[in-house]
């Protein structure tokens, strides 16, 4: 294989190219499947997702390819690198982070963003805020809830 | 839950534009104990938590945690009531009321098998399928003969055995 068939272009939804190891891009699915398609070329247009979206996509998969290349950083350290990956990510980053991994079938990716917003989030006001959920019970509805759950609110 | 918890209306949010795939996804990683919680987000929420489906990727994702269940009697009331051990926000642990469940008779001998628990009367008949999911209780059909000091002895072939007064009992159908 020449180097250049090594090499893979990544086009975002506002036409941002990516030029990466065909290793990187591989560990998503739906890219796969797309080089596995003889009529695409060696660049691969991804219609859902933009450029800084990619751009974090791409650094995770850069991270990953590594380690699971030569073996250099343990477990734990790639465990760490992950943490903080998502660590200060605002809301809709993450949002858009998970539609990317799903669009691009890249299971661990959206086990990690899944997993992030599922701890970022403890209490009912958590879920109103940082997911943006409107509270659509009445006053009447959500009494009768807190009654047949008393265990969970017995403080 | 006081009103100040109440959301002011806002643009539709965009967690609840992902995929309900990814939405139960999401709520299966979230802690047993928060369920309640998750209930009183949204209508939405309600109903995914209460689903199957939610339980079934807890499963799935290896995201199952082992609950404590206890049956204190009430010496005032005369009522078997049973707790469960919660960990609240703040670390603590404590031992909270359960209402839904029904007053089991004391010396009852029970098995569990994923997330329900069999339990057996002592002096009648009856046996008792506990579903922790939803924290209800089925009867299952009457048992041949009294559990009168029934002891479970064991699960093979997905049948529970129990040995009653010391003889070995008829094996019990029930599928787990």
């Amino acid at each position: 294989m020449s180097k250049s068939e090594k090499k893979i272009v990544l086009k975002s939804l506002d036409n941002e190219a990516f030029e990466v190891e065909k290793a990187v891009a591989l560990q998503s699915q739906t890219i796969w499947v797309m080089c596995e398609d003889k009529c695409v070329g060696n660049e691969i247009p991804l219609e859902n997702v933009t450029g800084q979206i990619l751009a974090k996509v791409i650094d995770y998969c850069k991270k990953h390819a590594v380690v699971d290349g030569d073996g250099d950083e343990s477990s734990e350290e790639l465990k760490n690198w992950d943490t903080e990956f998502t660590k200060n990510m605002d809301q809709s980053t993450l949002f858009n982070m998970i539609l990317a991994a799903n669009y691009l079938n890249i299971k661990s990716l959206l086990n990690l963003t899944c997993q992030a917003v599922a701890d970022k989030t403890k209490t009912i006001d958590e879920f109103h805020t940082f997911l943006n959920i409107e509270n659509n019970f009445t006053p009447e509805e959500e009494a009768q809830i807190c009654q047949e759950n008393l265990w969970a609110f017995d403080d | 839950m006081s009103s100040k918890t109440r959301a002011k209306k806002k643009q539709s949010s965009l967690f609840t534009s992902l995929p309900e795939d990814i939405i139960i996804d999401i709520l299966a990683r979230v802690t047993r104990c928060d369920y309640p919680t998750l209930s009183l987000v949204s209508k939405q929420f309600r109903s995914l938590v209460a689903s199957r489906e939610i339980y079934v990727r807890r499963s799935l994702l290896s995201c199952t945690e082992h609950c404590i269940y206890v049956v204190l009697y009430n010496r005032d009331t005369g009522v078997n009531n049973w707790y469960i051990l919660c960990r609240k926000a703040n670390s603590n642990r404590r031992l909270v009321l359960i209402p839904s469940l029904p007053d089991m008779s004391p010396g009852n001998s029970f098995v569990t098998v994923g997330s329900r628990i069999y339990m057996f009367g002592i002096y009648h008949k009856n046996a008792l399928s506990i579903d922790c999911q939803s924290h209800t209780g089925t009867p299952l059909p009457r048992m041949p003969i009294p559990m009168s000091y029934s002891r479970v002895a064991g699960i093979m072939d997905k049948k529970i055995y129990l040995t009653v007064n010391y003889l070995v009992a008829k094996s019990l159908a029930v599928m787990v």
